[in-house]
């Protein structure tokens, strides 16, 4: 079942690091830890169980899906794109981290004003 | 990112151990995903490998990513499978990629848990209020055994009702890290006395190491109450003061007869066993027969330690040695009764999944 967009219900981080890896191009492990590791400036590197784990869910979820697969030496490799229902979930959760972020940052700037 | 270098024909050692490591999965998941995993290691270790020696020119790298493939695999990934294996075997109905048998196990074994804690939960609460009411009694007071010393011992039994509550109220990993906390205490004689092993006697060996299964399969039994299981029934609540009023029921005896029958924490387990298999039975449900047979293993086991314990020396404690063997013989008829209904019930869940493969979360989890 595709996660309720409108819903509001937040993703954790690592959830948020694969989908934002996942934008514009497909991606296989690796390359979605890899991804993760930039993204998160080396803060948040997955293990593989654990990306693989999340990437279930995400595919359960709908929002994430197979888009094809690839022998790389002499091993099945699978490469992830994200769904139309992945890029709204995404959207929304940057929307809402973007307006804790602003929250945040004005209520800092009044207090040092004060 | 970096591209790694050809992979020799054979197997490395990182590849070859991270393939056992994933024994732990399912086998239709690693048959399906273990490529997949493996590649992305070696891959990902590779390129840290790598990157540790950035500057100091391609050889060096190469010779980093050759290493790499030498080394086990690091804990850390093995703690991701092992957590990924837990998330499979013992499945919630919203588990992705999990087969109906790790759905019912996981069922299952979450059951255990609320078993477990309920059982320790109940007694909890009577002995916390009977405490709280009741005076210090003289040789207690005598024994330098003061008012507070009762409200202090109260307070930390009631730290079990918090964890019951907490796990039927859904704070699944809160309820987890308390209940691991309270059990400490309890762990501490059965440690003391493996530790000694060599001086003392075998049935007070025997007697710790049941008493440990007893107190930790129940707490193990947490792990699988993960974030995407449903919430208890409201009526495990319930369940909490109709257990601590049973709890009332050795001391009735007691009073009628003289006779000092009440169940340790070994014989709770036992009596939960009898009644998760009595549920099983009425609706015909094979989750709640594999709570029965799994509570009847680990409280059969205490019970048998109990009765190892109170074999040494003979004689002593002849009730409680009667009460352990009355409830080892149910959980023994626990066992048996799994035994012979399993094909039975494992036909109705499998009917039962094949006409609703999306079961609701209120009957998982009732």
């Amino acid at each position: 079942m595709p996660a309720d967009v409108s819903s509001g219900m937040a993703l954790t981080e690592p959830a948020v690091l694969v989908l934002t890896a996942l934008v514009g191009e497909p991606r296989h492990g690796y390359a979605l830890i890899a991804g993760v590791e930039e993204l998160s400036e080396g803060r948040t590197r997955l293990s593989v169980g654990t990306l693989y784990g999340l990437l279930d869910r995400l595919s359960s979820e709908q929002l994430i899906t197979l888009d094809r697969e690839e022998r790389h030496q002499g091993r099945t490799r699978r490469y992830y794109r994200l769904t139309d229902d992945g890029a709204a979930v995404l959207d929304a959760e940057a929307q809402r981290l973007a307006q804790i972020a602003r929250a945040a940052t004005a209520r800092l700037r009044a207090a040092r004003a004060v | 990112m970096d591209t790694p270098p050809p992979e020799p024909s054979e197997p490395s050692r990182l590849e070859r151990d991270y393939r056992r490591v994933l024994r732990l999965l399912p086998a239709g998941y690693r048959q399906r995903w273990a490529d997949d995993m493996v590649g992305a290691l070696l891959d990902s270790e590779q390129s840290a490998a790598a990157a540790s020696a950035a500057g100091e020119g391609p050889e060096r790298q190469a010779e980093e990513r050759a290493i790499a493939l030498l080394q086990r695999p690091p804990l850390r990934e093995v703690a991701g499978v092992a957590a990924l294996a837990v998330r499979l075997h013992l499945a919630s109905p919203q588990t992705p990629g999990a087969s109906a048998a790790a759905r019912l196990r996981g069922d299952a074994v979450r059951r255990v848990a609320l078993v477990g804690l309920l059982t320790a939960a109940g007694p909890a609460l009577l002995s916390a209020v009977t405490s709280l009411y009741t005076p210090v009694s003289p040789e207690l007071g005598a024994a330098g055994y003061t008012r507070g010393d009762a409200v202090t011992s109260a307070v930390w039994t009631l730290a079990w009702v918090a964890a019951y509550a907490l796990l039927v109220t859904g704070r699944y990993r809160t309820a987890s890290v308390l209940a691991a906390l309270v059990v400490v205490p309890d762990l501490r004689h059965p440690v003391e006395t493996l530790v000694n092993a060599r001086e003392v006697s075998p049935g007070t060996l025997l007697g710790a190491l049941c008493w440990l299964l007893v107190v930790l399969v129940p707490l193990a039994a947490l792990l699988a109450w993960r974030s995407d299981a449903p919430r208890p029934g409201r009526w495990w609540l319930l369940a909490l003061p109709v257990v601590a009023a049973l709890g009332l029921a050795p001391w009735l005896l007691w009073r009628a007869t003289g006779v000092m029958a009440a169940p340790d924490a070994a014989g709770s387990l036992c009596l939960g066993a009898a009644a998760c298999a009595v549920v099983a039975l009425r609706r015909r449900d094979a989750s709640w027969m594999g709570s029965a047979a799994l509570l009847a293993a680990v409280g059969g086991a205490g019970s048998l330690g109990q009765l190892a314990l109170l074999a040494y020396p003979p004689g002593l404690e002849r009730d409680l040695g009667w009460t352990a063997l009355v409830l080892l013989g149910l959980a023994v008829a626990v066992g048996v009764v799994a035994v012979l209904t399993r094909g039975r019930l494992s036909a109705h869940a499998a009917a039962r999944a094949a006409t609703a493969p999306d079961r609701s979360a209120r009957d998982a989890s009732a």
